[in-house]
């Protein structure tokens, strides 16, 4: 285990000053190993030092006592992955974990045990529960021992967001004591939601989560005050709870999650855009901040039935690193913000008043911060929360140029690693070598820099003005913005000084033993590089020069059309084998009760009579059917249990034709759950299926019966259905596909249905939902891993639409819409190991 | 409900504030937990007595509010650190210590309810 200390500034791990610069992921919405391997090796090739991991109670529990770690549950080999890549690790094993997963992440089962009330917690008032916390220590005794045994464990979260009204330490101060009682000594921390000192004084690191923007109808760009918690972050929060060690982000805002009512991920990725992350996280670090998670740096997929009930199957939060995998602009901004703290040390600054470099107050200077570490250096903090180009000189001559909406971090005299003194700099270094400095040039920057090399030999491109302004003393100017696939380097004795445009700037690669890569799209690992567009390539070598390699050839896949579907009924609730059904539970009709806590059920009910009308209460998704005909399909859906109606039920009126006067009435009803709430309100336990159910005003006995409605369409038997129209029809192909292994070809599944409902299976594996009236999803990526990219793959489509039922012989889907695969973005190997190209 | 700690809760009420006006009985609240999107006010109780959004108007910053026209599509920002006025139409309080609890929906936090005792000076 990896050496950690600490103090007001920074951590310092194995004696050395670290700055954290950390990025979320979901292992368990990645259901491959191979994308586990992917998705850290981007996140190491693109600055972060660290992975934050929540380890899923539910993911690895389908009951008591039972515990699953094989196969993509096996933590051991994630773990591993997370040491071999070279990444830090924060670790965050609840018990209870949000992340927009049904329950926040507690196993199904746990919300019926008697006894236990979750999280030690009823209507925001403190019970403790020792049944609760006897099956916490069995998950405690499970997940512990793996991330102990992880020698890059940095950091260990206890719980998550948690408050109750009267504040009281019983629970949390438990939690960490089974952390160190299973012999984890790492720093404890909790990620306080309010940022108002809850806990700070049980955990060891006090961290605070941050989200400014969760709403994307008002502009944040034109919010007043969108950061204003932040800003005050140093003021109320460092000196009141950290006085003697560093201020850390356990969520920093990179992203936000889109849902089934929500506005799609195209209007949060607009809203957004590559600008607030970088505002942000710049923020953030003027604060005097030097440990920072983006939540989330890696989307993942909901596949099977992991979404809480406000999170549709993407997950891909707006992340740097999508839900395929593919590198956006945000994680470009993200990576220039990584570079330039890898290579410039900001782990130890105090903030100090501008007057102290002769600047002033302006609503554009965010801040000016004194390096600890580096007398007499300075970083100066730029914000700029207007639509036009901000100035202000910071010495005559030397003009500082904040875009709109953007923010930038500029060093002002500062000794770079070979000696020389940056005394005044205009942008926002990408990064710095021994050998060199890497300028972003997409606005005019200026630079003077002392040198003291007598008789100074100035090599390098035209663009490139220089001015001696003393002995020893130089100015540097580019005037006009370069191109963004252009680059210019002004050479100086053995040290060189590179200007990129802003494609190149985006796309530069800081990997082992110094090595600069400028050119390519993606990178995985430190070995593999990819291109998507054509663009220069090449490596920044120790001498200035820049070594260019040739690119490979842009193919375009080609993917097979998807045809010879076969359609297959399924199975009417009226011919299910009768053992398919068990007795409704006395404790109630809702699924958890009858320990379905997820998917999909039909209950049966039998009664006489001829009554006028039904009402209903069921959550979510749901149909009746009255003596084997169609009544009614609906749903009732809310994400927070406020805003819906108090009375959810519906009454219709039964058709008395329909009614049997010679025997008894049967009800078979659809209900389809799309998850637990995730627990931020306490509201996880909110039942799912039939909640209510009544004929006139009578309350029907509950005593009916419920099966669960498998909706796999490859376990259905084609011989059972002779029937012409059916409300759930399977259909199903095969394609194959052959990706080269010199190409990253993200391959999704685009919809364009007229059904209400559509279930995903892909070689056995539920990997998408998609619902009509919630049209926010039409593309569903398709896992690499789950998806054969090198050979035969067996899709799966469950369409499920009450009224008007699906008639089996009209052709698929020629008579519902349309059903393609696409590729998301195609990348072409540039080579697989750097060194071999060095 | 939102998890809120009572300790939070007490500062968004601004303690004193509690008076009589021309229009009825008002008092003031302080928001130093976060930029927060109100998309419905359910009530205010003086004591036993309800008070529906009809009843109530909010003055924040120089903007006037009728509480019953936020919804969800047209809600008021209560922005960090700003104070905002809850005025009760016509509502009369005799001198002395009153309960007051604002009930209330954010997007933030969901549903929110603060209750507090405020004294009613002479």
């Amino acid at each position: 285990m990896v050496d950690i200390q600490f103090d007001r500034h920074s951590l310092i791990i194995e004696g050395q000053r670290t700055f954290i610069r950390s990025g979320a992921m979901h292992y368990f919405r990645l259901p491959h190993p191979d994308l586990w391997w992917d998705r850290l090796s981007k996140l190491k090739a693109s600055g972060y030092n660290t992975v934050d991991l929540y380890f899923s109670w539910d993911f690895h529990s389908p009951a008591p006592g039972q515990y699953d770690f094989t196969g993509i549950r096996n933590v051991n080999q994630l773990l591993e992955m997370v040491t071999a890549v070279g990444l830090y690790l924060i670790a965050r094993p609840g018990p209870y974990i949000n992340a927009e997963t049904t329950r926040g992440g507690l196993p199904g089962w746990l919300l019926t045990e008697p006894d236990v009330i979750i999280r030690n917690r009823m209507d925001g008032e403190f019970q403790y529960s020792p049944r609760y916390m006897h099956y916490v220590r069995q998950w405690m005794d499970q997940i512990l021992p793996f991330i102990k045994a992880c020698p890059n464990l940095l950091m260990i979260q206890i719980e998550n967001e948690y408050s109750t009204v009267e504040m009281e330490p019983d629970y949390m101060t438990e939690l960490l004591k089974i952390v160190r009682d299973h012999g984890i000594t790492a720093p404890s921390m909790h990620n306080d939601f309010y940022a108002a000192g809850l806990y700070e004084d049980i955990v060891d690191i006090y961290a605070v989560d941050n989200y400014s923007v969760t709403s994307f109808d008002l502009n944040w760009r034109t919010f007043p005050g969108i950061f204003s918690v932040m800003d005050h972050l140093e003021e109320s929060i460092r000196e009141a709870f950290c006085p003697n060690r560093p201020l850390m982000m356990a969520e920093l805002q990179a992203g936000w999650f889109a849902g089934w009512k929500g506005v799609p991920y195209e209007v949060i990725h607009k809203a957004l855009g590559r600008e607030h992350i970088g505002m942000i996280t710049r923020s953030f670090l003027g604060q005097g901040g030097t440990i920072y998670n983006h939540y989330k740096a890696v989307g993942g997929t909901n596949w099977n039935h992991l979404g809480a009930t406000d999170a549709f199957t993407s997950y891909d939060f707006s992340a740097p690193i999508s839900e395929s995998g593919i590198p956006t602009k945000r994680l470009f901004e993200a990576k220039r913000i990584n570079l330039l703290l890898e290579t410039f040390d900001l782990t130890q600054t105090e903030r100090v008043n501008p007057a102290e470099i002769g600047l002033t107050d302006s609503h554009t200077l965010y801040g000016v911060r004194k390096s600890v570490s580096q007398a007499g250096a300075y970083w100066i903090f730029t914000r700029n929360l207007t639509e036009t180009t901000q100035c202000f000189d910071v010495k005559p001559g030397v003009a500082i140029e904040t875009q709109p909406y953007h923010a930038q971090m500029i060093p002002y005299q500062f000794t770079l690693q070979n000696g020389w003194l940056l005394e005044a700099l205009n942008v926002e270094p990408l990064c710095q070598t021994p050998h060199c400095l890497i300028l972003p040039a997409s606005q005019k920057v200026t630079m003077d820099i002392q040198i003291p090399v007598p008789n100074l030999i100035i090599q390098g491109d035209t663009q490139i003005k220089h001015t001696i302004l003393d002995t020893n003393r130089y100015r540097f100017e580019l005037e006009s913005p370069l191109k963004p696939d252009e680059m210019v380097t002004v050479q100086l004795c053995d040290y060189s000084i590179h200007f990129l445009g802003g494609d190149l700037a985006d796309r530069l690669w800081l990997l082992e033993n110094d090595q600069l890569w400028v050119g390519p799209d993606m990178v995985r690992a430190q070995t593999e590089a990819y291109v998507s567009h054509a663009r220069p390539i090449g490596k920044i070598q120790t001498d200035g020069t820049f070594a260019s390699v040739s690119a490979p050839e842009l193919t375009s896949i080609m993917l097979p059309e998807l045809t010879d579907w076969q359609l297959l009924p399924e199975v009417f609730p009226s011919q299910l084998p009768s053992d398919r059904f068990k007795s409704i539970s006395r404790s109630g009709s809702d699924m958890d009760q009858n320990g379905f806590y997820e998917g999909a059920v039909w209950y049966q009910y039998e009664f006489t009579g001829k009554p006028k009308c039904l009402t209903i209460h069921a959550q979510h998704i749901w149909a009746i059917l009255l003596n084997g005909e169609v009544l009614i399909q609906n749903h009732t859906f809310h994400v927070h249990p406020e805003t819906g109606g108090t009375e959810d039920s519906v009454t219709i009126q039964l058709p008395q034709e329909h009614l049997k006067t010679d025997g008894p009435n049967t009800l078979h009803i659809f209900v389809e759950s799309l998850g637990h709430h995730k627990g931020f309100y306490d509201d996880m336990r909110e039942p799912r299926g039939i909640l209510k159910l009544k004929l006139d005003n009578d309350e029907i006995q509950l005593t009916g019966k419920i099966a669960p409605a498998a909706l796999d369409p490859f376990s259905v038997n084609p011989k059972e259905a002779a029937l012409e129209t059916v409300p759930i029809l399977h259909a199903v192909t095969a394609f194959h596909l052959e990706v080269s292994k010199n190409t990253q070809v993200p391959i999704g599944l685009k919809l364009d249905l007229d059904v209400e409902r559509v279930n995903i299976t892909l070689n056995g594996v539920l990997i998408g939902k998609y619902w009509q009236s919630c049209k926010n999803q039409t593309v569903f990526y398709l896992p690499e891993g789950i998806l054969n990219q090198e050979g035969i793959n067996h899709l799966g489509l469950t369409l499920i639409n009450f009224l008007p039922p699906l008639t089996v012989a009209n052709p698929f889907p020629k008579s519902y819409g349309k059903v393609c695969l696409l590729p998301l973005r195609e990348f072409s190997k540039l080579f697989e190991n750097f060194d071999d190209m060095s | 409900m939102s998890i809120i700690p009572k300790f939070l809760l007490k500062r968004v009420y601004v303690s004193g504030s509690l008076r009589e006006t021309s229009e009825g009985i008002a008092f003031d609240l302080f928001n130093s937990i976060g930029p927060g999107i109100l998309t419905r006010l359910n009530n205010i109780k003086l004591n036993d007595h309800v008070f529906s959004p009809q009843d109530i108007l909010l003055k924040m910053g120089d903007k006037m509010f009728a509480a019953h026209e936020i919804s969800e599509n047209n809600p008021a920002i209560f922005f960090h650190n700003q104070k905002t006025t809850c005025i009760i139409m016509g509502a009369k309080l005799a001198h002395g210590i009153h309960t007051i609890t604002v009930d209330l929906l954010s997007r933030e936090a969901g549903k929110v309810v603060v209750t507090i005792q405020d004294n009613l000076a002479g």
